[in-house]
Parts: structure tokens; C-alpha cells; sequence
């Protein structure tokens, strides 16, 4: 069965066509069950972030051609797909309807049955597939979200979160107030690991039990930053090190509380080797195996649309929609969906 | 105390049981984190245990049952206290037990101490002598109602996730207890809860 998966949430557009007969899988070895991927990610000015009309006019313009590479990588046309899945929400609105529109028109014109997925399952389903783990506390970090995460009775529970902006937004708004664009992640981690690491400005540190806080955080670097007195690798080494202490410390109670031997980290942010590196040491003192998506699947793809896809329709008879009633939603928290094959 | 026994590793210490001049007691170490920064490190296991050592004898103060609190050693991070025998409400839980829980609460709030880490796994269960809290370490003081709706919306997370087969029942046992201390005034608490949780990603 050929599944083809569409990803719009935010400032990627991708595509991709895997198999579910080859889901056999080596470890290290995904090309069996990836037949071909394609991203295309919208590039914002200096200085700006993701502008959701000029990310979805990217999407719409780049599109076809994404598609059509896609469907020749995986050598297989348009008609021999089984499955169209799409991400229809969380994310921006008007990015979400470029993919909505594209999944849609597909399934009606070549009549390919049509399921909507949840972009932050979809994040963690691929990863527990790649890793190979079995029910492992997982930490999805992101720009749209900062979860620690369990399974338990047919639904992914937040153990703890955010209360108001994520990781990714964090790094996100002060790379932006430095004069980089969204995303900004890579850039302050570079900037950390120039600094001599000797130096740490005293910051905002909030835990408030299994939950973390970053509003504080964000402000308090912001003023170091307008201040212009102060090293901007030192900032940035600080920053890190802070915002990743706070959350180290809740998935270790997280951890501790569920006693869950194994753990995984997926979503952009786990592409920062200081993270892993930390949350690697803290899982080591408890005992867990820890394991990270790998690199290439950190970020938004279609892979892990095409993935949870196929597992609602091989396993709900629910999760299929009309083309007319495929919509997307905005705000559709994750703890909301039905999981049916774990 | 040459017998040191761990009882519990915990996420940010480690529980031993020792002998204190002839008694059982507890040892809870906070010990440093690897993949800490050591000066966040330094600055948390001080402030955490001199705070705790504190707030666990304010709340004894106004009728918590908490451990006694025999030896403060803050060149080691360490507490050492009164060892409570029991299970942990984790390890029994029922929802029968939350409206005890939520009188607790409701009295250390009223008190204007918040206790930061409403988990089920930091409250003891003694056979027909109710519950005791254990575990102080990320409390604070505070009128704040922002504050107490936080401590609150933390318990309804967990049993949201762990205890999610009893949650109703569980969580409207803990409201009721809680109003029973702490008078008319939980409702504006309670509204600020759902304030909070609106406030959340993706939450409409």
C-alpha cells in the first residue's frame, strides 16, 4: 500500500510517498519504508518570522513541483497512490489550507480515500517508529510545542508543558531580536559554542512542578540583549543553558514519577546537540534508554504525516473524511486524539 | 550513621533511611546534577533545601502533619528527617482520598503557602491518620491567586495523565475539600485555574 503524506503546518511544505509493505525496517535504514521525500521550506527576511501569508504563498507557489518530485523519486504516479494523508492542524491557518486544498483536490479528482492527521502525533508516531522503542516517556520540542508526554489508555497525556510560549518560540523571538530569521535555533546554538562557557548571566528560572515557563526567560534576555553592553555568545550560552536546565529537570520528574525506562525526544529542537547531551546524562542517572529522532526526520516532514496516516486508516474506520468535510483546525491539542494501534 | 539505606532516588535527590541517635529517620540529599551548569546548580540545591527545611515546619505550625525536621546541613544539601512509614497515595490510589488531600491543600493556600508539586506520589497514606505531605521542594509563599490556581491546575494535570480512569470523581472530591477550608473565595481560584488552562497551546 503507497501512502502519500502532505506537511503545511508552518514554514515547511513537503511531501512524501512511503510503503507499508516494506515497513520492515533495519535499524539506521529508513529508505525501505520511505520511498522518496521532498521539502521545501519558506525562507523569512532577516530580523522576521514566519509571516503566515507570505509562508502559504510560498507553499501554493512551490507545490506542483514539490509533488511531481516526489511522486518521480518514489518512481509511482498519481493513480497508484492508496492513501492521501495531510496535516490538518496544529499550526497556521493559512499555510494548513494550502496542503487541506492540495490533499483534497487529489483525493476527489483521482477518488483515493482521504484521512487528516495530527501534526504533533505525527512527530511522535515516526519517531517511536525510527527509534524502535516500545512506550517511552517522550519530550516533543518544537516551535509549536514543549510537552512531556505519555501514553497511557488510548491517548498521548501531557504529563507537563508550557505554560505560555514554547522552546522553539523562545529561541525563535530573541534569534529575531538579534537580527536573525525564524528559525533560530541553529544560529544561538553556534553562538553558545563560541562562547568560553566560564560566564553565566543569572536568569529566570521557573518550574512550576511538571511544568516550565519561558515568558519570564524570553523578557529577561531581551533586556540583556537591548542593553548592548553584554557578550552575545555569553547571552546565548546563558539562554541555553537555563531554558534546557528547566526542562532537563522536568522530564527527569517526569521520569522518576512514571518510572519509565525508556525516552524519547522528538521535534525541532531536538536537533541541538547541548539538549540531548543533557537530557542523555539525566536519563543515564536514572536508568532509561535514550534515544532522539533522527536528525534528518527532527524537522517538519512529510514522512511523519504519510506514517500516522496510514496507521489511523489501517486502524480506525473513523479516521477516514470526505473531501468536502476534510478541514483543518488551528488549535487541535493532541491529548484529543484517539490512538488505536499502540 | 554508618547504615545508609536508599529508599528512594528521586528526581532531584536522593532518600536514604539512616539511623538518628537511635531511631529510624530519613536522609534526603540533593545531590548535583551533571548536566547542570554548576552555578544553577549550586543556587537551586541551596535555595530548594534551606526553603523546604523551612516551609515543612510552617506547615506543621498550622496543623499539616509533615516529618519533624531534625538536622539542617546546607554544606551538603542536606535534610534530615522523622521517617513516615505508609505507602505513597501513588501506589493506593483512590478517589476517596482526594478530598482529604484537597482539605491539605486548601489549608496550606489559605495559609498562603503554595506547594509547587501536587503529585500523588508526594502525599503518604497512614491508616485511619489520613495523609502527610512529604515533599516541599519546590514551595514558595504567596497571596498570589495566580499562585494557588497553578498549584491546583498541577494536580489536575496528573490526574489527568496517570490517574485518568478516576478523574472526575477524583478531581471533584479534591474541589470539595478544598472548599470546605478554604471558604467562598476557592471559586475566584477555581475560575483562574480555567484562566490558566486557557492560556495554554492550542487550547479553545
Amino acid at each position: 500500500m503507497l501512502c502519500l503524506g502532505i506537511e503545511s503546518t508552518a514554514h515547511t511544505f513537503s511531501c512524501s510517498v512511503i510503503s507499508s509493505e516494506n515497513d520492515v525496517m533495519n535499524k539506521n535504514k529508513y529508505d525501505d519504508m520511505v520511498l522518496s521525500e521532498v521539502r521545501d521550506i519558506y525562507k523569512a527576511p532577516a530580523g522576521w518570522g514566519i509571516h503566515p501569508r507570505d509562508a502559504s504563498k510560498h507553499h501554493a507557489l512551490i507545490a506542483p513541483k514539490v509533488l511531481k518530485e516526489c511522486l518521480d523519486k518514489a518512481n509511482t504516479k498519481m493513480k497508484d497512490i492508496d492513501l492521501i494523508s495531510y496535516s490538518a492542524g496544529p499550526g497556521l491557518g493559512p499555510c494548513l489550507r494550502i496542503g487541506a486544498v492540495i490533499a483534497r483536490s487529489l483525493s476527489s479528482f483521482y477518488n483515493i480515500p482521504l484521512v487528516p492527521v495530527n501534526h504533533a502525533i505525527g512527530h511522535i508516531e515516526l519517531g517511536i517508529k525510527l527509534t524502535g522503542l516500545n512506550n517511552p516517556l517522550t519530550l516533543l520540542v518544537s516551535g509549536g510545542h514543549t510537552m512531556i508526554l505519555v501514553y497511557h489508555k488510548n491517548k498521548w497525556r501531557v504529563f507537563g508543558e508550557t505554560l505560555d510560549i514554547t522552546i522553539g518560540q523562545l529561541f525563535d523571538q530573541i534569534g529575531r531580536s538579534m537580527g536573525f530569521a525564524s528559525p533560530c535555533g541553529n544560529k544561538i546554538e553556534e553562538l553558545a559554542d563560541l562562547s568560553e562557557k566560564s560566564l553565566l548571566y543569572p536568569l529566570p528560572y521557573v518550574i512550576k512542578g511538571n511544568d516550565v515557563s519561558f515568558s519570564g526567560l524570553l523578557t529577561a534576555v531581551k533586556m540583556l540583549i537591548r542593553e548592548k553592553k553584554y557578550n552575545i555568545r555569553d547571552i546565548c550560552f546563558s539562554l541555553q543553558e537555563t531554558a534546557f536546565s528547566m526542562l532537563v529537570e522536568a522530564v527527569e520528574r517526569a521520569l522518576s514519577f512514571t518510572e519509565k525506562k525508556e525516552f524519547l525526544i522528538v521535534g525541532g529542537v531536538s536537533a541541538n546537540a547541548r539538549l540531548s547531551q543533557m537530557l542523555h546524562l539525566a536519563c543515564e542517572y536514572h536508568n532509561s534508554v535514550f534515544k532522539s529522532c533522527p536528525l534528518q526526520f527532527c524537522g517538519d516532514n512529510g514522512t511523519q504525516i504519510a506514517w500516522t496516516g496510514l496507521q489511523l486508516y489501517l486502524h480506525s474506520s473513523y479516521s477516514k473524511v470526505d473531501p468536502e468535510k476534510a478541514s483543518i483546525s488551528q488549535s487541535w491539542r493532541l491529548d484529543t486524539v484517539d490512538i488505536l494501534w499502540r | 550513621m554508618k547504615n545508609k539505606k536508599l529508599l528512594k532516588k528521586g528526581a532531584e535527590s536522593e532518600i536514604y533511611l539512616i539511623d538518628w541517635y537511635g531511631s529510624d529517620a530519613v536522609s534526603k540529599i540533593r545531590l548535583s546534577k551533571k548536566y547542570r551548569h554548576h552555578y544553577i546548580d549550586l543556587a537551586l540545591r541551596k535555595q530548594r533545601t534551606l526553603h523546604e527545611a523551612n516551609i515543612i515546619s510552617s506547615a506543621k505550625m498550622i496543623g499539616v502533619e509533615t516529618p519533624f525536621i531534625y538536622f539542617l546541613n546546607l554544606n551538603n544539601f542536606e535534610i534530615i528527617m522523622e521517617y513516615i512509614h505508609g505507602n505513597t497515595l501513588k501506589d493506593n490510589f483512590s478517589p476517596e482520598f482526594c478530598v482529604d488531600l484537597g482539605k491539605i491543600i486548601g489549608k496550606l493556600h489559605l495559609h498562603n503557602i503554595i506547594h509547587g508539586d501536587i503529585t500523588t506520589s508526594n502525599f503518604i497514606l497512614i491508616p485511619q491518620n489520613g495523609l502527610v505531605v512529604i515533599d516541599f521542594g519546590l514551595s514558595f509563599i504567596s497571596e498570589r491567586l495566580e499562585d494557588k490556581a497553578a498549584d491546583i491546575r498541577l494536580f489536575k494535570e496528573i490526574l489527568n495523565s496517570i490517574h485518568v480512569e478516576y478523574f472526575e470523581t477524583s478531581f471533584e472530591n479534591f474541589l470539595l475539600g478544598y472548599t470546605e477550608i478554604y471558604g467562598k473565595k476557592s471559586l475566584k481560584i477555581f475560575n483562574t485555574v480555567n484562566e490558566i488552562e486557557q492560556r495554554g497551546r492550542y487550547s479553545r
